[in-house]
């Protein structure tokens, strides 16, 4: 149950840096000023950021249904959200690479989801 | 704000000038309710904190069977209170591991407020969940209660008045947070930003990212809170559906209410507990509480109440039974859907279907509250004290609303703080036989605040700022020390006894991070404040060497 | 640059006074109404009625805000109350 927790943590957290990797604040962050990321980089990231959103919004209601598992979501997010916010400003590599996180997580969650 | 003249003011402005209004009107207020609202959802253990002598008890080893201890405990109110209009009992559950048992009688003609209030506190008993003695009485205090009433009933007041100010707050937070949002221009590109040394701009990141990093909390606990007390605020609908018969309202909605009259004639109690092993059978779980109205009269009932387990709604399953007779009456059929949907709203507010993770994420989301109330204060001074910088630079004063504001601002955010310690250090040390001990901590929570707020208003400077936050890192942070110096349940006990003194460990450790982070607060303003004197000081040496050049070249 | 004029204030406060009592009673009739037309068990319906009071309160206090100008702000609540409270009476008159 915990892990299914802490993956769904985890794939909030990879979704939100991956959206955020083409924002155009967060981009010029890592890349240089005036840096823009092209449209298929966009396209492609926000397409897998809004993707571990909702697997980490599956985990949620697959550790504690329908009806409490949204409710956890949304501190999931809030967590992932400030915890990103804060390594985005002192250490943005670090939280781009974060994003990877997002892997495993994936692989645990529909794993554990599958096998209930 | 247009005056039917020329400049047309878009939609943004007048957002942002209504987000203004109603949040800096309410602020300080909110924070006093967002902190105690916060705390209160901890307020059951609070409460375990506040009364030590009661922790032994607790931390049993073993436990008589549920049904056993309902027994036991309508044989102690049989002995004291044969006679009450309501009997309480709370059985031994997650959160409380205790068997308590309460009564209540009718209020008597002529009663003050504080004589009945006083009565109830008396009016209760606590049974060890080993033995099923009595334990010894703990000392007299409200615990986390009174954080709880506080957050919505104020004090030194009638609930009506506390509920209506704190509903007009509330509503007015509503609105700052829709119209905070319409003004946001950049809620998505500014998502997850935050710029910290840059004066102004960092106070709004700030502001910004526990404000809509957290917003479906917000949004949600402020509209729930509103929902709380909904029919209270606006009784229109039921004076339309039901004229002037408000119980038959709340019968209706309230599915769990007490719809019993007494007969006024004596039968007494029967046996409750085949009553508990048949809710137990049906439920699959024992009862958490049981509440008895009208005991020992033809007309008594007894209900037994669980928790509604994996759902929001707060309208727990019961079963009810004629006390007279022990034939069961009624249990509570599935609402309607638009009830059992107002039932999580509700729900919602108090969380009591929390887990301890969750339980956790609203704590934690309830602080964020608390900074984006505290931030946004702290931003409108930065604001306006802009507008009297070369004033000030001249010598001059900044503005009546300025400093009103800033001593405000200590007052609650530095000195609210200050009162929630002292009221957990005044449990500690106030001797526990004092008569009306729990009058006492509440007084003590009050002139602690009185003590911060008059003294922000004398002068409220950066030095009071440094001052009233480290005396809250020191009173917070010192709780787990002074827990250790007058009890025995400290944190080298209590992190490695059972789950219920689990409780106990984790206000301490909890009281200690909030101690830390003030204390942070407290070393990170006289760090900036050094700055900006070295900084003074090293563009005065420049001009006095640029002028003793000047003059050497001369 | 907010003028610090008495028309200016006076204005706002016209405005408060709109949004706050004004918008109160439109509130308080519009959810009256919606109460009586829902058609569904008492206490369901004062229940979706009483929710829904928060939410169109604020949107009333918004719209007095945004709205161009206090005048504007003031005719709209008047008649809007006005007009859902005929309605409210004249349904009060038929039950």
């Amino acid at each position: 149950m915990s892990i299914l927790i802490l993956s769904g943590l985890a794939l909030a957290f990879s979704g939100f840096a991956t959206n955020s990797i083409v924002m155009d604040r967060h981009y010029a962050d890592i890349h240089g000023r005036g840096a823009e990321p092209g449209p298929a980089l966009k396209r492609r990231m926000r397409l897998l950021g809004w993707l571990g959103l909702a697997l980490s919004f599956a985990a949620c209601i697959g550790a504690s249904g329908w009806h409490i598992g949204p409710v956890l979501w949304c501190g999931l997010l809030s967590i992932a959200a400030w915890a990103l916010t804060l390594l985005l400003q002192y250490a943005p590599r670090k939280a781009i690479q974060g994003a990877w996180i997002g892997i495993p997580a994936a692989l645990t969650a529909i794993a554990l989801l599958i096998g209930r | 704000m247009k005056q039917g003249v020329v400049v047309k003011q878009g939609l943004r402005q007048s957002m942002s000038w209504v987000h203004t209004w109603a949040g800096l009107l309410v602020c300080w207020l909110l924070l006093l309710v967002f902190m105690a609202g916060t705390a209160a959802y901890y307020r059951h253990e609070i409460t375990f904190w506040m009364k030590p002598e009661l922790h032994q008890a607790a931390n049993a080893p073993t436990r008589i069977a549920t049904v056993d201890a309902a027994a036991l405990a309508v044989r102690g109110l049989q002995q004291r209170a044969p006679d009450a209009s309501g009997w309480l009992i709370e059985l031994p559950h997650e959160r409380n591991p205790l068997i308590t048992a309460s009564w209540t009688n009718p209020p008597k003609k002529g009663m003050s407020r504080e004589e009945r209030r006083n009565a109830l506190r008396q009016q209760n008993f606590v049974l060890d969940p080993m033995t099923g003695l009595e334990t010894a009485a703990p000392r007299d205090s409200r615990g986390g209660e009174f954080l709880y009433r506080l957050h919505f009933d104020l004090y030194y007041m009638s609930a009506l008045w506390g509920r209506w100010i704190i509903g007009i707050a509330a509503m007015s937070m509503l609105v700052a947070i829709i119209s905070g949002v319409i003004t946001h221009k950049r809620i998505f590109k500014d998502f997850f930003t935050f710029r910290p040394k840059k004066g102004q701009r960092s106070w709004l990141d700030a502001h910004n990212a526990t404000a809509v990093l957290a917003l479906p909390f917000h949004l949600m606990i402020t509209y729930t809170g509103l929902v709380t007390l909904m029919f209270m605020y606006m009784p229109s609908p039921t004076k339309a559906l039901y004229g002037d018969d408000q119980n038959t309202m709340f019968g209706e909605v309230f599915l769990n209410a007490d719809r019993s009259q007494p007969a006024r004639v004596a039968a007494p109690l029967v046996d409750i507990r085949p009553m508990l092993q048949q809710a137990e059978r049906a439920w699959g779980q024992a009862p958490t509480r049981i509440v008895v109205s009208h005991p020992n009269d033809a007309g008594a009932q007894v209900q037994l109440v669980r928790p509604s387990g994996q759902q929001l709604s707060n309208i727990e399953p019961s079963m009810t039974f004629n006390g007279a007779s022990g034939a069961l009456i009624a249990s509570t059929d599935a609402p309607s859907t638009t009830l059992a949907a107002r039932g999580a709203i509700y729900g919602l507010h108090v969380a009591h279907f929390a887990d301890p993770l969750l339980r956790a994420l609203f704590f934690i989301c309830g602080l964020a509250g608390c900074a984006m109330v505290a931030t946004g204060a702290l931003l409108w001074g930065v604001k306006e004290r802009q507008k009297y910088a070369k004033i000030v630079a001249r010598g001059g004063k900044v503005g009546f609303g300025v400093r009103l504001v800033d001593a405000l601002n200590i007052g609650a955010i530095a000195g609210l703080p200050v009162a929630f310690a002292v009221y957990f250090w005044s449990n500690r040390l106030l001797p526990p036989d004092a008569a009306a001990r729990s009058n006492l901590e509440a007084n003590c929570f009050f002139a602690a605040w009185a003590a911060c707020a008059i003294l922000a208003q004398i002068r409220p400077t950066r030095g009071m700022w440094r001052f009233q936050l480290t005396l809250g890192a020191l009173l917070l942070g010192g709780l787990p020390l002074l827990n250790a110096f007058t009890t025995d349940t400290h944190l080298g006990v209590t992190l490695f006894a059972g789950p219920a003194l689990r409780a106990v460990a984790g206000f301490d450790l909890v009281t200690l991070a909030l101690g830390l982070l003030l204390g942070w607060a407290a070393w990170w303003l006289g760090r900036t404040s050094r700055k900006q004197a070295a900084a003074g000081a090293r563009s005065a040496r420049g001009a006095a060497a640029a002028s003793s050049t000047a003059q050497e070249a001369a | 640059m907010t003028p610090t004029t008495w028309r200016y204030r006076g204005a706002v406060a016209s405005r408060a006074v709109a949004a706050i009592g004004g918008g109160y009673v439109l509130t308080s009739i519009a959810i009256a109404l919606i109460a009586l037309a829902l058609p569904l068990p008492r206490a369901d319906a004062v229940s979706i009625a009483t929710l829904l009071s928060f939410v169109i309160y604020t949107c009333a206090i918004l719209w007095v805000f945004a709205t161009s100008s206090a005048t504007r702000a003031w005719v709209g609540i008047a008649a809007s109350s006005i007009a859902l409270g005929a309605v409210l009476w004249l349904a009060g008159r038929m039950a």
